[in-house]
């Protein structure tokens, strides 16, 4: 008993132990008593420490009344008169809408969340992630049961009333800008055959036969900036609304998908605001807009047809690169041997009619002569080169029967008759 | 005397804390004697009362949510829709509330009687694009305001009615995800088709094209060959025609020497102008130019 009395007179505290002790040895450890109290007090009074880390705010409440805020280090409230609430002002706090993360990455989807209508009554699967930070630390604690619950709840109410009143691609895109034609209508074609004719006495090949397309870009560039020199106006406060410059497609699928996050995540914050939440959205991130598990593939195959049109565009496309220039060459092929055959033409007759003067000249000069003797000449080179000759003498043919062996004499014409 | 005195100091002290009431910041306190009101604390920080005959008692004071069961609407349009409303509210008056609806839970099935209503009538004049769409926003403005002001008689001041899910019951979702399905077919055909004809419209174009390039180009030739027989005949005739019996003398010499080849038989007669030397020497030609 001894010892264990030694042992617990140490803490002191014990009420009942010390009472015991008290009664036992009569007085023998009656300094314990205020030697215990006072150890409570300090105690007591040193439990009033507390230390606010870096981004954060202490909230002190002094009989339940806010009376301060205290900043990062070290801070002393008076025990059981004041407490104390801290509030991570720095922390960047998350909410998921549509899906709950699991362990390691994996993400599981909440179809109650997750689906929901648009504008055009089709049913899209959204999931959503929401930072925020808390602004003002005395609303967050005291003006709103439950902040996390009533932003996880708006952030949907907010996705919802966005997202209704978008809708989901329905309409056919457009085509990406097609091929201008070389030649539109009639007068195009004149006018490029035209060109395309003093292109060939030039002698030098057009490349654009259609000079207008090179006028026509400056202008389409040029369009744009006329768009956007009128908002800067509106936004005379100094501040240009982002919401201007995004696309203001409402397909949520497709290009309103920014949008759609921007506008929610106003939404948000409006909400927040009135509910006196003293928090702060930071950032709405849509991370799956898609069509539902259901008509999946439906989708995905329209993304795919219209692909295979890119495809079936770009492939005729490279036909047309491929054929036009091939055209062109032969265009050019066909148009210098003909140039080819006007200048040896000319030149021929130039040369044969040169030859002809000259022997003109001289036949001019002994007329009967000459002509005897080319006639001879030309009638001996002929003979010579003749290897068969038949004479016949006219008396001869009057009596004897002129019969010719066709067959010896003329060889047949190789691929001729038959 | 001594011996009392710890007595006196606890039953100082409990006096003294039955006297005192620590009003939060989130709360309201409302104080009653033999369940009767006295009065109400919304002011935070210490409050008193008259120890043991009055009590006190603590209502929220901050703004608190009252999330209805979601329930089927009937749209104007006669469609269903699965609604889930959810209203943010605040004690404003808490004697009223107090006598009223007592406990906040009881506060919140009252309210939610109120807002499923409301929100019945509401529905049931929109069809279900507007109120899928742009007519949510007033809709739930009309039924945030008939709900306050249904409400206030609880003490209770809304701040605002919202829906959280607006979605279709599970059998008409299956037809629209039919539809949805359909649609996208549809486009998916489109974009297809599309293609093809883009593609023949370029192809077809590019032949056109080309073809007309090659037809120019023939259609150039040909002048030029034009040009060129042109130019030759005038540079012959010219020459020519300064003597054109000599020329078709020569002409018809370069012929024969041509036709004549190798090849060929010649069958003569000894009679030709040829000849004429053969049997009689000395006789002197009939003519010119007879080959």
């Amino acid at each position: 008993m001894a010892q264990m009395s030694d042992f617990q007179g140490d803490d002191g505290p014990d009420l009942k132990a010390v009472v015991d002790e008290y009664r036992k040895s009569l007085g023998r450890f009656r300094w314990l008593l205020p030697l215990a109290g006072l150890v409570l007090i300090i105690g007591l009074g040193l439990s009033g420490l507390y230390s606010v880390e870096p981004g954060e705010v202490g909230v002190v409440r002094t009989f339940g009344a806010e009376t301060g805020q205290s900043q990062p280090g070290l801070h002393y409230a008076v025990p059981v008169v004041q407490t104390v609430d801290l509030v991570d002002m720095a922390k960047v706090r998350r909410e998921e809408v549509g899906f709950r993360s699991a362990k390691e990455g994996a993400s599981q989807r909440v179809d109650a969340e997750a689906l929901m209508l648009t504008g055009d009554e089709n049913i899209i699967e959204a999931q959503m992630i929401v930072q925020y930070q808390v602004r003002d630390p005395s609303l967050y604690l005291f003006k709103l049961k439950n902040p996390q619950k009533t932003l996880h709840a708006a952030a949907q109410v907010a996705l919802r009333g966005v997202v209704g009143q978008m809708r989901i691609t329905s309409a056919l895109e457009e085509l990406p800008d097609t091929v201008a034609p070389l030649f539109d209508n009639d007068e195009d074609e004149e006018a490029a055959q035209d060109e395309a004719e003093e292109a060939a006495e030039d002698g030098e090949p057009k490349d654009e036969p259609d000079p207008d397309e090179d006028a026509a870009d400056p202008k389409k560039g040029a369009e744009p900036k006329d768009d956007k020199t009128p908002k800067p106006k509106k936004g005379t406060k100094g501040k240009v609304d982002p919401l201007d410059a995004m696309d203001p497609s409402t397909d949520i699928l497709t290009k309103g998908r920014e949008r759609a996050q921007l506008l929610t995540k106003r939404k948000l914050q409006e909400l927040m605001d009135l509910y006196e939440s003293g928090l702060l959205v930071t950032e709405v991130k849509l991370q799956v807009v898609d069509a539902p598990d259901e008509v999946k593939d439906a989708f995905h195959d329209v993304v795919r047809a219209r692909e295979e049109r890119e495809q079936l565009i770009n492939k005729a496309r490279g036909y047309r690169e491929d054929r036009v220039p091939k055209a062109r060459g032969e265009a050019q092929k066909v148009m210098r041997a003909a140039e080819g055959y006007r200048q040896e033409r000319v030149l021929r007759a130039r040369g044969e009619a040169a030859r002809f003067a000259s022997i003109l000249a001289e036949y001019e000069k002994a007329r009967g002569i000459t002509r005897d003797r080319l006639h001879l000449e030309t009638m001996e080179r002929i003979l010579k080169s003749v290897p068969k000759k038949v004479y016949i003498d006219e008396k001869v043919g009057r009596n004897a029967l002129p019969l010719l062996n066709l067959n010896q004499g003329i060889t047949p014409v190789p691929g001729g008759a038959q | 005397m001594k011996r009392l005195l710890p007595v006196v100091v606890l039953l100082a002290l409990y006096l003294g804390y039955s006297s005192v009431i620590f009003v939060d910041e989130t709360e309201h306190v409302i104080i009653t004697q033999f369940g009767e009101f006295k009065r109400t604390i919304s002011e935070p920080g210490i409050g008193f009362k008259v120890p043991f005959t009055q009590t006190a008692r603590r209502l929220e004071k901050r703004i608190l949510a009252s999330d209805a069961r979601p329930e089927e609407y009937l749209t104007a349009d006669k469609k269903r829709l699965l609604a889930d409303p959810i209203t943010r509210w605040r004690i404003v008056d808490p004697l009223e509330f107090y006598t009223s609806v007592k406990t906040v839970a009881e506060a919140q099935r009252r309210l939610d009687d109120i807002v499923l209503s409301e929100l019945r009538q509401e529905l049931a004049n929109k069809t279900m694009g507007e109120m899928v769409g742009s007519a949510r926003g007033g809709m739930m403005a009309n039924v945030t305001d008939r709900t306050r002001t249904n409400a206030a008689k609880f003490g209770i001041e809304v701040v605002d009615v919202r829906i959280k899910h607006l979605d279709l019951p599970k059998e008409v979702q299956q037809s629209v995800f039919a539809r949805m399905k359909a649609e996208r077919e549809r486009l998916a055909k489109g974009y297809r088709a599309q293609g093809q004809e883009e593609s023949d419209k370029i192809t077809s174009q590019t032949d056109k094209e080309t073809q007309i390039i090659l037809a120019q180009a023939q259609k150039r030739a040909e002048e030029l060959r034009g040009e060129g027989d042109a130019a030759s005949t005038k540079i012959y005739a010219e020459a020519f025609g300064r003597d054109p019996e000599f020329y078709s003398f020569i002409r018809n010499l370069e012929v024969y020497e041509k036709a004549l080849d190798g090849n060929a038989t010649v069958v003569l007669s000894t009679g030709s102008e040829l000849f004429r030397y053969l049997d009689q020497p000395g006789q002197s030609p009939k003519g010119a130019g007879q080959p």
